[in-house]
């Protein structure tokens, strides 16, 4: 009963309390959301990575994937002795190349090219049509949908700007498939060609860029990273703990900024519930003071104004987690206006238990935050309130 | 351009050509004026090559590679070329116009000349690359229109109880004859010295923050750039907000306790 | 100190101070006072003279700088907060000049409230809220939120509160202080009834009508009991 006098309390005043639960529901998105954010990024890239069953990366030697336009000479070779390890169920090359694609006498802007093996790859999924086989491409779905490209249509491709200058140096393709590119960028064109037309096309016989590496079943994928570094020292092998790692670190100011954020949307609702709580009690120290004479305990009066707090805290979380995932929402659409970052990744992860870290980490401070006033309630000296609620 | 250095002895012969290391790789190594090093290119499966560390310098702080754990050196173009399996090659070139040209003709005079290219003005380049800064600049707009709304609650909320406190005192002065506009301005009047207040304290405190945020990253990424810059503009801007914000929530508090009746100002 | 039988409480050598810039201001001198069960006592003084110090002496929320309380057979300062909160909550009740009810219950959960804190099951609770609100004559307003009941009412619904748990005694602080004349005579029969039924009452009182309705007088002036008369 004195927790629900407590709580109707609340009610009595109901525009400061709504006011309150408005300022804690604010506090608590924001808090929400960089606790999303600061693993949301490392934790879609992983997924990302594993999406295709290939998580392993091998990459020239001290580089990440892509990072740079080294690649690995020899690599159809060093792709057979990958195959060789114990553990690795299939291994899946990708030489990265430019091409463009030639409309009459003039050849358009670069075009992101990936030349794979057509049974083993794991960059994009076919959405339309078949593997690309000789003298054949798939084309990601922007470039399908924006330049009118369908199955069964060709393309004049080449290598440089030379077509523009007048050199017959395009080659006829005709697409097979068009593809989901995992790793695109939003409304990124790119094309996927098997591996040994890109080496042909841009003299690099036998490069590869990297190779993905999917493990059989049951095995672990940091020991066979080990193993493929120990059987193939002269280039890096890449589990995705390990890219997940590096990506953490190159988003090192992204969780820092989350951390300083989240700080400061819990200083902000602990300063809102304290504050509410505190000028709540105070203007009942008359009210608590007699129910100390009456003999209420001092543990059960603690209690009441606890859970005022709790309750505000809560109910602001309650108004805070929709009005955090819509402003999740937003924040993720401008950062994944980075250049370079896969449409398909997110900056913002929904995982229940960091939400619920996230709105207990508000709900805690609601019961704290009621613990100031109300201990302060219940250690006055009894007649003392009495007399100045008398007065 | 991904390359291996490694500290070397060099046997008298040929001149050893020198390169530039940057500071934090002499740092790190440590090497000095004088040392040589032996370097290869990663992807050329070429052998190593002498070089003498000819000096060291500070790279320009740059943004874009400041979470990566790179380092720079320099070459003599020829050098590099020796060290690379592709020759007669250059990623960029830096062009000086004549005065009075401009940037963006000349930009799109060289592309239409030599096909293949993409020339860009010095502003053009800047746009482009800080286009991850936009992006960051972007987010930070947007995360402090989500604080200055819980700022503008916040200072709401507690003007509405700072008044609500004293809805006796305002009913007594009601009662006594003070108008109701003396009251509501009075309260206005209190809420945008609330806000001056904090305001000051609020920039004093950004100054501190900023510069123990500068001193953190200067510290974590061995650089001169600054993350976090109290301006002169900001902090103007913040107080105009905050005095905005004050004379709005006074407003809106003032206006609650005008509307009742005096005599009723009194009740719990 | 005796424990007499009947002997409801045993106050002696009550010295109070209370500090004030730096310096302590006695509030009560040396006061020795004995109340029996079944006594209405009525305290009387002109203000300051430390009448409603001494209520909360022996009524355990003030303990005094100096002297000890017996109250209903225990040592009233030898005993730690919460058995002292025990003691209050069942079987003292307490009446205030500003009635001091939660604005946000009903009269009834006003009542039920102090049941509610000595584990009194609900319905038993409800039903000795709705039959002693009869009693006060308010049964007909027992939904009424105290911000809608007069003053006599709100003390009304406080004396209900007071006799809740089936206290020994009741100690009132002016009770008539906020209410009219005719209230307040309503509230003085009030306690009458309870006393012949053989509830002990303390009422401290600058009110001449409670006094005279009250058996016995304890009257203080300037900390010290100065005179103590028993009605014919």
């Amino acid at each position: 009963m004195i927790v629900a006098a407590s709580l109707r309390a609340l009610g009595r005043r109901r525009g400061r309390t709504a006011l309150a639960l408005a300022g804690i529901a604010v506090s608590a998105a924001l808090l929400l959301d960089m606790t999303m954010l600061a693993s949301g990024l490392t934790r879609s890239f992983g997924d990302l990575l594993g999406v295709s069953g290939y998580a392993l990366r091998v990459t020239p030697k001290g580089i990440l994937p892509f990072d740079s336009e080294a690649g690995i000479p020899g690599g159809d070779a060093v792709g057979e002795r990958i195959a060789r390890v114990p553990g690795v169920k299939s291994v899946a090359p990708v030489l990265g190349a430019q091409f463009r694609v030639v409309r009459g006498d003039s050849a358009g802007p670069p075009l992101f090219t990936m030349g794979i093996r057509p049974g083993a790859q794991f960059l994009y999924r076919l959405v339309e049509g078949s593997e690309p086989g000789p003298g054949e491409v798939v084309v990601s779905e922007p470039m399908s949908r924006l330049d009118g490209i369908r199955v069964g249509s060709t393309l004049q491709l080449a290598g440089g700007a030379g077509v523009s200058l007048g050199r017959r140096d395009a080659r006829t393709v005709r697409v097979s498939g068009v593809g989901d590119f995992l790793y695109d960028y939003a409304e990124q064109r790119s094309l996927a060609m098997p591996i040994g037309q890109v080496q042909r096309a841009t003299g690099r016989p036998g490069e590869v860029s990297l190779f993905g590496v999917a493990a059989a079943d049951g095995v672990d994928g940091d020991d066979l990273a080990r193993r493929i570094a120990a059987a193939v020292p002269e280039v890096s092998t890449l589990s995705t703990r390990e890219l997940m790692r590096e990506m953490d670190r190159r988003l090192l100011y992204f969780r820092q900024l989350a951390t300083i954020l989240g700080s400061i949307a819990m200083v902000v609702t602990a300063l809102l519930i304290s504050t509410i709580v505190t000028i709540g009690v105070r203007e009942r120290f008359g009210e608590i003071a007699t129910l100390r004479a009456i003999g209420v305990a001092r543990g059960r009066i603690l209690l009441a104004v606890v859970t005022e707090g709790l309750v505000l805290a809560a109910a602001g979380c309650v108004a805070g987690l929709p009005l955090g995932l819509w402003m999740a929402r937003r924040l993720d659409r401008i950062l994944l206006s980075f250049p370079g970052i896969p449409a398909r990744m997110t900056f913002f992860a929904w995982e229940a238990e960091r939400v619920a870290l996230a709105m207990g980490l508000v709900i805690a401070i609601g019961g704290l935050a009621g613990c100031i006033p109300g201990l302060a309630a219940v250690r006055s000296p009894l007649s003392q309130a009495l007399r100045e609620e008398a007065e | 351009m991904l390359l291996s250095l490694a500290l070397a002895a060099v046997l008298a012969g040929d001149p050893v050509p020198g390169l530039l290391v940057e500071r934090r790789l002499a740092e790190a190594v440590p090497l000095g004026v004088g040392d040589t090093v032996r370097v290869r290119a990663l992807a050329s499966g070429r052998q190593p090559r002498p070089f003498v560390v000819a000096g060291v310098f500070e790279r320009a702080a740059d943004p874009n590679r400041i979470a990566r754990n790179d380092f720079e050196v320099r070459f003599h173009l020829s050098d590099l070329e020796g060290l690379l399996p592709t020759h007669d090659r250059v990623d960029r070139f830096a062009v000086v116009l004549a005065p009075g040209a401009r940037g963006d003709s000349a930009a799109r005079w060289i592309e239409t000349t030599a096909l293949g290219t993409r020339a860009y003005s010095s502003t053009g380049l800047a746009e482009r690359t800080s286009a991850t800064f936009a992006v960051v600049s972007r987010f930070h707009d947007a995360i402090g229109i989500v604080t200055i709304l819980a700022s503008a609650i916040f200072l709401l909320c507690v003007m509405v109880i700072r008044v609500d406190e004293r809805r006796r005192d305002m009913g007594v002065l009601r009662l006594i004859g003070v108008s109701r506009g003396t009251v509501f301005r009075a309260i206005v009047l209190e809420a945008i010295g609330i806000a001056v207040v904090g305001s000051a304290a609020g920039a004093v405190l950004g100054m501190i923050v900023a510069r123990i945020v500068n001193a953190y990253y200067a510290h974590l990424y061995d650089t001169t750039l600054r993350f976090a810059l109290v301006t002169p503009r900001i902090v103007i801007l913040a107080a105009l907000l905050g005095l905005a914000l004050g004379a709005l929530a006074g407003a809106f508090a003032a206006w609650r306790v005008v509307q009742v009746a005096p005599q009723k100002l009194g009740e719990r | 100190m005796t424990d007499e039988p009947g002997r409801v409480i045993e106050a002696r050598g009550i010295i109070k101070e209370y500090p004030y810039q730096g310096d302590a201001v006695r509030a009560l001198r040396g006061v020795d006072v004995d109340v029996s069960a079944g006594e209405m006592v009525a305290v009387v003084g002109p203000s300051g003279c430390g009448k409603s110090s001494l209520l909360n002496v022996l009524a355990g929320i003030d303990p005094p700088t100096r002297g000890t309380v017996r109250l209903l057979g225990d040592d009233l300062y030898g005993l730690d907060e919460g058995a002292r909160s025990r003691l209050r909550l069942r079987r003292v009740g307490f009446i205030f000049q500003r009635f001091h009810l939660l604005a946000v219950l009903s009269a009834a959960e006003n009542v039920e409230l102090p049941m509610a804190e000595a584990g009194v099951p609900k319905r038993e609770r409800r039903d000795r809220a709705r039959e002693l609100l009869d009693y006060v004559g308010l049964g007909h307003r027992t939904a009424h939120r105290p911000p809608h009941l007069s003053g006599g009412e709100q003390q009304r619904v406080a004396i209900a509160r007071a006799l809740a748990n089936r206290p020994e005694v009741i100690f009132a602080d002016e009770p008539t202080g906020e209410l009219d004349r005719r209230t307040g005579a309503e509230i003085i029969d009030l306690f009458a009834r309870l006393n012949r039924q053989g509830t002990t009452l303390v009422v401290v009182t600058h009110d001449a009508k409670v006094a005279e309705s009250a058996p016995r007088v304890v009257e203080m002036a300037d900390g010290l009991v100065v005179g103590s008369g028993v009605r014919p």
